[in-house]
């Protein structure tokens, strides 16, 4: 009953806010692009065809091709499955470490807090594209590394969010109660704090999503991210540079893409947060 | 869903067309009201803008070792010699010359009446300071080992400097083209950290104006040049970080001359605004690519695999892919302009087949049917490797993968950034393949390159060529002076390297500079463009900045 | 916490592989065995890590950055040199910002629901989306090229020493408005929603519907009222947008070829310049901070509550 009364205010929700909607649809469709990427493609990414090089988009390649003859529709929907994948686990690296962080100090608190807090202060002091590209132009310029990179300087939103939220609620009855009949610290964290604390880092973690692809192309642009001949929507638009004013589309549709999935995730996220915090009105 | 796209269709009709409009643009351009195609009478006077990718490092020219340090001391200093538009020596501090002693001694006559920027007197002195800087283990500079060879130098007179080297060494006249640099200013200075590297003074046809670290160089013309007033008043070195920029400077005419890409030669700079106001070259540059093969990996021991590698790669369709055709095939470590060239070596043709076939011979088939070659239980794979921030490689690396994949042979690439590229792969043979290039000085020596004694941490031979007849070859090549002699060695040696494949020599490609076209006596020459760039005008109707 | 950051910094340099001598001693065939060995121990990097960081810690604390290895000037000099120009660009931009979404923000939050709102919402949720460098290199070709009406590259023109001071000011404006707004794109999306929310919560507080009882004119309730209590938040968040704005800068510069911090350490980073990446690193933090203090301070000045719980 109670299930059924949740998906009710959801869709309840959903439906005064279009925006959401659009938004999760327009997500959804990338993704879906993105895992059923080799049966969508109509050629193989890889495929180079010098003498096909650089033409404009027509019938058979509705994007056009790159320098070498690359159908550039295929490999922007491969590029999806790079890119949003990197955005994924980049995203899943710093919400792990922002709970363990942020619940740690919030559950533990004085000390452990303090430190764990004042940590977070310095890393939000570097300009975090700064230390990503110090980063990744240090080590090889993986897609591991990327996604790792981006997450561990991220994490620190979501440690600060897990932490007011534990805060909040450690002195409850039901905390209470738990630690009364004698349950573990770690128990108490993972089982009863964090899946009430969850609901706004869920909004941070779509946001992040956004953030992190959005990182992953510049730092491709710049030719620190996805390496060559993996397409993945950075790289293309930086390979697509070097024919600007010529060949339009090999700058354009990258970027659209880039834009549809960011501002996909971005009002996703809008909507949840709305949908967690409703604004009262009179 | 109709109506969220009904509501909103306005603001995103009008989204969409400012962000198409953004995209489709290049229309439009004014055409000039002069004819600059009107070679007119020398003038002094007018300005002219260079664009580049890279600011300069300092000004000290022996310790420099980039390309727009390069470009702006080659400006502002000279050479005892320098190389004339066929690539013959001449001089250019020295008056004149005579090579003694079969070559053990070369003894320069200096030209007198020149002056430093600062007036003082230039004199043998100078050329002495420069050679005990270069020498000095002190001085950060990565030109010293030609003039490790010299075992001593004497100021005979204040215009005659004898040089004596320990053996007869052949490029020596050519290491001469090293920028003297004043020892009046420079005797009490750290050379390495000198004020002066921010501010040099030397006897060239341009004066050191300023530096804006970052955004440009200035160059103003000397008036007192020994070799006569340059025509152009200045000189003016803008740094733009990326080519794509850069080009967008030259159609607004903010820039007057950038090397251009073989994409923006082609397609881009064919149109009336640019047949108005720019005249593009196209000549072949001094120096290769190629697919360097680790010689310590079992894989690439044999030279019948190298050999057949080369076959399979099909060198027309990379430059035309990469290059755009703008490029050539080139059979050994020289350039088809230089005289050590070989020109009766023929190129292997493209032959994939025979390829297999060689491969097959050496072992490796295809023994499991799954496309790939293999060989005791190992398929053949490997990776290239190759430098970040060179489109064209990593082109060229992304079609030879293709093409090696096409007989199976499983290729990787890795593009690494250029300092760690260096010390972590190639100064540690930490690779399988490398594709890089060579940028090649006039004299043909390549002993640092292919002897088997330079294979220690960051030297050259960082592929492990060990041949001793190709070892005795370059020695021999270094201590002969007669050209035809040498020429006779270095063809040698081309041909063996070009039989054993220790490189698959890639291509010779063009550089295309743009120059705007009321730059007049633009000559291109195997030297290049630049051999005369003291003598280009702009005549006093079609000059453009005043000053 | 500045210890901290001065050894994040050290660490994050020294995670890599190859060492500065590699983009001096250039893959040169000139350059001899023996004179990479010389290099090598000219710049020091012969001593174990723990004195390398001790010794840079003490130069540190006189403000002493070393010497570049790439041009031999010291770091200190480089710095101060780009940092003005970012500077600038940075502050520019949060007047920008300032300037185009509050106002929307205050607008939408009042006409909330309406076309206006709708077509605000999705303009500014776009320009969120957009990546930097695309708009930038869009504006370039369109705004430079094809209209012609604004310089595309560098922060000065050719003969920018023989104008007038005006002149002057001028043309710095003139090239320095692409970048500004380029710079400023993503955070006006983030500002404006932000102005609007906390607007459209402070509109529906009680003491505002007071003032409408009081009869009080519209103009006035939204003016002197909501937008007081509305506007202290963004102080805050205007200053923690700052790490954002002089991270984003480095392909700002990049793109519109300005001589600035950010692009400064770009060069460096590639060019493994240890002394100076580990000096901009050092000074960005350092800058956020200040960011951040001056958010903290100006929030207690304008807002009383805070400074009576004092």
């Amino acid at each position: 009953m109670r299930d059924r009364y949740k998906l009710y205010l959801l869709y309840s929700v959903l439906s005064k806010n279009r925006i959401v909607v659009f938004g999760g649809v327009l997500i959804g469709v990338l993704t879906l692009l993105a895992l059923f990427a080799p049966l969508v493609a109509p050629f193989d990414p890889l495929d180079i065809s010098i003498k096909d090089a650089l033409l404009a988009p027509s019938r058979t390649h509705i994007f056009g091709t790159d320098h070498l003859g690359r159908d550039l529709f295929s490999r922007i929907i491969f590029g999806a499955r790079i890119s949003l994948s990197i955005g994924f686990v980049a995203v899943g690296v710093s919400v792990l470490i922002g709970l363990v962080v942020g619940s740690v100090a919030g559950y533990y608190g004085r000390r452990v807090d303090t430190v764990l807090m004042r940590l977070v202060d310095i890393m939000l002091c570097f300009p975090s594209f700064f230390l990503i590209l110090a980063v990744v132009a240090m080590l090889e310029s993986s897609i591991i590394n990327i996604m790792v990179v981006i997450g561990i300087t991220s994490w620190m939103g979501v440690a600060r969010l897990i932490r007011a939220e534990i805060l909040s609620l450690k002195e409850r009855e039901f905390i209470l109660a738990s630690r009364a009949v004698g349950a573990s610290d770690f128990r108490i964290i993972v089982r009863h704090l964090m899946p009430n604390a969850i609901a706004p880092v869920l909004v941070s973690a779509v946001l992040g999503v956004a953030a992190a692809v959005l990182l992953e192309s510049s730092l491709s642009f710049l030719g620190l991210g996805v390496q060559p001949p993996t397409p993945s929507w950075g790289n293309i638009l930086m390979e697509g540079k070097a024919s600007l004013g010529v060949c339009w589309w090999l700058m354009f549709f990258p970027g659209v893409f880039i834009l549809m999935t960011v501002l996909g995730y971005n009002l996703l996220g809008e909507g949840l947060r709305e949908y967690f915090n409703p604004r009262k009105r009179i | 869903m109709e109506n969220i796209v009904k509501k909103y269709r306005w603001p995103l009709y009008i989204t969409a067309a400012i962000l198409l409009g953004a995209v489709l643009s290049g229309c439009g351009r004014v055409l000039p009201a002069i004819d600059y195609t009107e070679p007119g009478q020398p003038a002094y006077g007018d300005t002219i803008i260079a664009g580049s990718i890279s600011d300069a490092t300092t000004f000290i020219p022996i310790v420099a070792s980039d390309s727009a340090s390069h470009n702006i001391c080659g400006l502002v200093y000279n050479g005892l010699i320098t190389y004339d538009k066929d690539l013959n020596i001449v001089g250019e501090l020295a008056d004149s010359w005579s090579i003694e002693e079969e070559g053990r001694v070369i003894v320069f006559n200096l030209h007198k009446n020149v002056k430093w920027h600062d007036g003082a007197p230039f004199t043998a002195e100078d050329v002495k300071f420069t050679y005990e800087k270069l020498i000095d283990p002190d001085v950060r500079t990565p030109y010293g080992g030609d003039f490790l060879k010299i075992e001593s130098l004497e100021v005979m007179d204040p215009y005659t400097v004898k040089v004596v080297y320990g053996q007869p060494f052949s490029p020596a006249l050519s290491s001469w083209g090293m920028w003297i640099m004043p020892r009046h200013i420079l005797e009490n200075e750290d050379l390495n950290k000198t004020k002066y590297g921010r501010s040099p003074i030397g006897t060239g046809p341009y004066k050191f104006v300023q530096w804006k670290s970052g955004q440009r160089i200035d160059l103003v013309a000397n008036d007192e040049y020994f070799k006569g007033r340059p025509y152009i008043n200045r000189y003016i070195y803008k740094i733009i970080p990326d080519t794509a920029t850069m080009f967008l400077e030259l159609q607004a005419q903010a820039l007057d001359t950038m090397g251009l890409t073989p994409l923006q030669y082609r397609r881009q700079t064919s149109d009336d605004f640019f047949k108005a106001y720019y005249n593009k070259f196209r000549y072949p540059s001094f120096g290769y690519a190629y697919l360097g093969y680790n010689l310590l990996d079992d894989k690439f021991k044999e030279k019948r695999v190298r050999q057949a590698l080369n076959y399979a790669v099909n060198k027309e369709a990379l430059i035309y892919g990469v290059l755009m055709g703008l490029g050539r095939v080139c059979t050994g470590p020289f350039v088809p302009e230089s005289w050590a060239y070989n020109n009766q070596l023929k190129p292997a043709k493209y032959n994939p087949q025979k390829a297999k076939e060689m491969l097959a011979e050496a072992g490796w088939g295809d023994s499991d049917g799954d496309g790939l070659l293999d060989k005791d239980g190992d398929i053949f794979e490997f990776t290239i490797l190759t430098n970040q921030g060179n489109d064209l490689r990593k082109r060229a690396a992304e079609i030879i993968q293709h093409q090696l994949g096409a007989i199976g042979i499983r290729v990787k690439i890795r593009i690494v950034e250029w300092s760690v590229f260096l010390t972590e792969f190639i100064n540690k043979k930490r690779f399988e393949v490398i594709l890089m290039g060579w940028g090649l000085s006039r004299d043909p020596d390549c002993y640092d390159i292919w002897h088997s004694s330079k294979t220690r941490e960051g030297e050259f031979n960082f592929i492990s060529y060990n041949n001793p007849q190709v070892d005795s070859l370059l020695g021999q090549g270094r201590r002969i002076f007669n050209q035809e002699e040498r020429a006779g060695i270095y063809h040698r040696i081309q041909e063996i390297l070009y039989d054993e494949q220790p490189y698959m020599f890639l291509w010779v490609a063009d550089s295309l500079p743009i120059v705007h076209k009321r730059f007049k006596a633009v000559s291109p020459a195997p030297a290049g463009i630049g051999y005369n760039f003291t003598k280009w005008y702009v005549p006093e109707d079609q000059q453009k900045y005043k000053q | 916490m500045l210890l901290g950051i001065s050894i994040i910094s050290f660490c994050v340099i020294h995670l890599a592989p190859g060492s500065p001598v590699d983009s001096v001693t250039t893959l040169n065939p000139k350059v001899s065995f023996e004179a990479r060995e010389k290099l090598i121990a000219q710049y020091g990097l012969d001593k174990p890590l723990a004195i390398q960081y001790l010794s840079w810690l003490r130069r540190l604390a006189t403000f002493d950055f070393g010497v570049s290895y790439s041009d031999g000037q010291r770091v200190i000099n480089k710095i101060v040199a780009r940092v003005p120009i970012t500077f600038l660009i940075n502050i520019l931009s949060l007047f920008f910002i300032l300037l185009i979404a509050i106002p929307i923000g205050i607008t939408s939050a009042v006409r909330e629901g309406s076309f206006y709102d709708r077509s605000m919402t999705i303009f500014v949720f776009i320009g969120f989306a957009m990546p930097g460098f695309w708009l930038a290199l869009m504006f370039m070709s369109f705004f430079g090229i094809t209209l012609g009406w604004l310089p595309v590259q560098g922060i000065i023109s050719l003969g920018f020493d023989r104008l007038s001071l005006l002149g002057k000011i001028l043309d710095i404006g003139k090239h320095l408005i692409l970048p500004v707004i380029v710079s400023s794109f993503g955070s006006l999306a983030a500002m404006s929603r932000y102005m609007r929310n906390n607007m459209l919560e402070v509109l529906h507080k009680d003491y505002i519907q007071t003032a409408r009882a009081k009869g009080l004119s519209e103009n006035s309730v939204i003016y002197k009222h909501a937008l007081k209590n509305a506007i202290l938040p963004i102080i805050t968040i205007l200053g923690l947008s700052v790490p954002g704005l002089i991270g984003g800068s480095v392909i700002v510069e990049s793109i519109f070829g300005i001589p600035g911090m950010g692009r400064l350490f770009y060069e460096s980073v590639m060019g493994r310049d240890y002394p100076v990446i580990m000096a901009v690193l050092v000074i960005g933090a350092l800058l956020t901070l200040l960011g951040n203090l001056l958010a903290d301070i100006s929030y207690s000045l304008a807002d009383p509550r805070i400074r009576y719980e004092r």
